[in-house]
């Protein structure tokens, strides 16, 4: 048997254990000394399935937190299994598990999962960011004041948004809390989200209306002149000074420019 | 050119010739804060590339922990041993971690994960074949010349074996070293544990070992795994170095000298100054049977 043909089916017996019952493949294992062909094969099979859904795993403490080991460990075997990586670098392995989640029967009655699961690997694509430096404020005391309403500000590259129909942020509270006897009292309201990672650790800032539009805004390369337009035509009482000021302290924006 | 890491002041590395233990461990990431706080005796660190590809924050940590340290980069990724080329992009993001963090090792497994689109995600066995011989050099090759630099390639740990073997796999280590012109990283543990899977004498397959290839060597600690029919043991990295394993390990330091050695850790994971006591006991071996040269190595 070729080395590829070998390989093959060899990956076909991880997913399929029946594979083994190939003749030409099992002639290929050494059977005589001590443990079945098997048993010996289901080293291998555990092996590959735990250490992907661990990997996995590992980007979703909350919502282990939430839902227990066991059931989570079961629906990620399950994911795993339908999902193999393509590539050796696992750090981003799982990200379509959201989508998978919202398929998954034993999950139908949490509903708030896909959500929770997105927003817990958005934190995890935080950490892999790559570095970049904040936009220091005093870049822009030397734009002139006639250029200010055409900057164009670019954001770090940890940072994103999410928008939920469920209480996200309070299900992340109650999963840092001490004391988790509370969770019945969520309310229920959606909510808007944004993650970044300033420096070494991922922060989750809750947003209102108006500031979730105004990033959104920015985010889609908007001016600040067309973004307060766009902010005014939706609340025309907002204020897009204080929010700028914000975000440039929070270190949301990693550079400005000016379009022309 | 590439644009120096701004993270990382390479002025503070350790001096290749500066005084050196042989002994390191794996740093893992529950260890950042401990290691750069603590700062132990330690002769070198340990990390998988894979899990620094793309930057953030683990590679902030190992930048600090590289100030202290020498580094070698022990890959599990590039699955030398498939039936096709070494994934490009793969080489790519390990190359950028080698050009950042100049590690004094470079190394990764005589197995395979990676069969058409899909990684497996565990070191795979080979049977020992010609055939095999020829894909594994020319992907050791392909890598070697890639990164500019000669590589070391691991033992595994296997729980079969095969009919289509036309070689033992000592043979086939000191064959791969010869023709792909790389070194050869001795997992002490895996040996052991295949010579109880697979019924061979542990002592031979270290004799039959060509010294000069040895650059490396690993312990680790083992599971056994019991079936209706016998008992597995499984290389799982989450315990201490087995009293076995550490005769063995033993016999290579009389044998390979005082070549760097790794204490790997990566399941169920204790508190560092257990890692350390590990490493001293590796260290007292290698006190009591061989002179250091280690870095020399590094610094050629």
């Amino acid at each position: 048997m070729r080395l590829s043909e070998f390989q093959e089916s060899f990956k076909h017996t991880i997913l399929e254990p029946d594979h083994l019952d190939n003749n030409m493949f099992r002639s290929t294992f050494r059977q005589d000394h001590g443990i079945c062909l098997e048993n010996r094969m289901k080293v291998y099979r555990n092996n590959i399935i735990r250490s992907l859904t661990d990997a996995a795993m590992a980007a979703l403490p909350m919502t282990e937190k939430l839902v227990g080991r066991e059931f989570l460990e079961q629906a990620m075997r399950a994911f795993v299994v339908n999902n193999l990586p393509s590539q050796g670098n696992l750090n981003l392995y799982g990200m379509e598990f959201p989508d998978f989640i919202r398929t998954y029967e034993p999950a139908a009655n949490l509903p708030y999962l896909q959500d929770f699961t997105k927003l817990e690997w958005l934190w995890e694509a935080a950490y892999y960011a790559p570095d970049d430096l904040p936009l220091d404020p005093a870049e822009l005391i030397n734009i002139p004041e006639e250029d200010m309403p055409n900057l164009q500000f670019s954001f770090r590259q940890s940072f994103t948004q999410l928008e939920s129909e469920y209480p996200l942020d309070e299900i992340v509270d109650f999963c840092r809390a001490e004391d988790q006897d509370n969770l019945q009292q969520l309310q229920s309201r959606g909510c808007k989200l944004m993650v970044y990672r300033p420096n070494l650790k991922v922060e989750l800032r809750r947003l209102d209306d108006t500031e979730y539009l105004f990033l959104c805004a920015l985010q889609d390369g908007q001016t600040i002149h067309e973004t307060a337009e766009i902010l005014a035509a939706h609340y025309p009482n907002a204020d897009l000074t204080p929010l700028l000021q914000k975000h440039l302290q929070l270190g949301t924006f990693t550079s400005v420019e000016i379009r022309r | 050119m590439m644009k120096p890491y701004p993270y990382m002041d390479k002025n503070a590395y350790p001096l290749p010739d500066s005084p050196y233990r042989a002994a390191g461990i794996g740093l893992r990431a529950k260890h950042y804060e401990d290691i750069l706080e603590e700062k132990p005796d330690i002769g070198w660190i340990e990390v998988h590339p894979e899990n620094y590809f793309g930057g953030g924050t683990h590679r902030r940590y190992l930048a600090k922990a590289r100030e202290l340290y020498p580094l070698s980069l022990h890959a599990v990724g590039l699955s030398l041993g498939s039936d096709q080329p070494v994934d490009e992009e793969h080489m790519r993001q390990f190359k950028e971690l080698i050009d950042i963090f100049e590690p004094f090792q470079v190394s990764d497994h005589v197995s395979w994960s990676a069969s058409g689109n899909a990684h497996l995600n565990d070191l795979l066995p080979l049977p020992y074949t010609k055939e095999t011989l020829q894909r594994l050099c020319d992907n050791i090759e392909r890598v070697q010349n890639y990164f500019g630099r000669k590589i070391l390639v691991e033992n595994p740990s296997t729980y079969v074996s095969f009919t289509t073997d036309e070689m033992s796999e000592y043979e086939f280590m000191n064959r791969i070293a010869e023709k792909a012109g790389c070194d050869v990283l001795l997992d002490i543990n895996n040996i052991y544990v295949q010579s109880v899977n697979h019924g061979f004498d542990p002592n031979h397959y270290l004799d039959n070992i060509k010294p000069e290839f040895v650059r490396e060597m690993h312990l680790a600690g083992h599971t056994k795994r019991e079936f209706e029919d016998g008992t597995i043991l499984v290389d799982t990295h989450n315990r201490p170095v087995r009293d076995e394993v550490w005769a063995l390990y033993e016999h290579g330091v009389k044998r390979f000298g005082a070549v760097p050695t790794l204490i790997e850790w990566d399941g169920d994971i204790p508190a560092l100054s257990e890692l350390v006591a590990q490493s001293d006991k590796a260290q007292s071996f290698i006190d009591k049977h061989g002179k250091s040269e280690v870095l020399a190595h590094a610094a050629e």
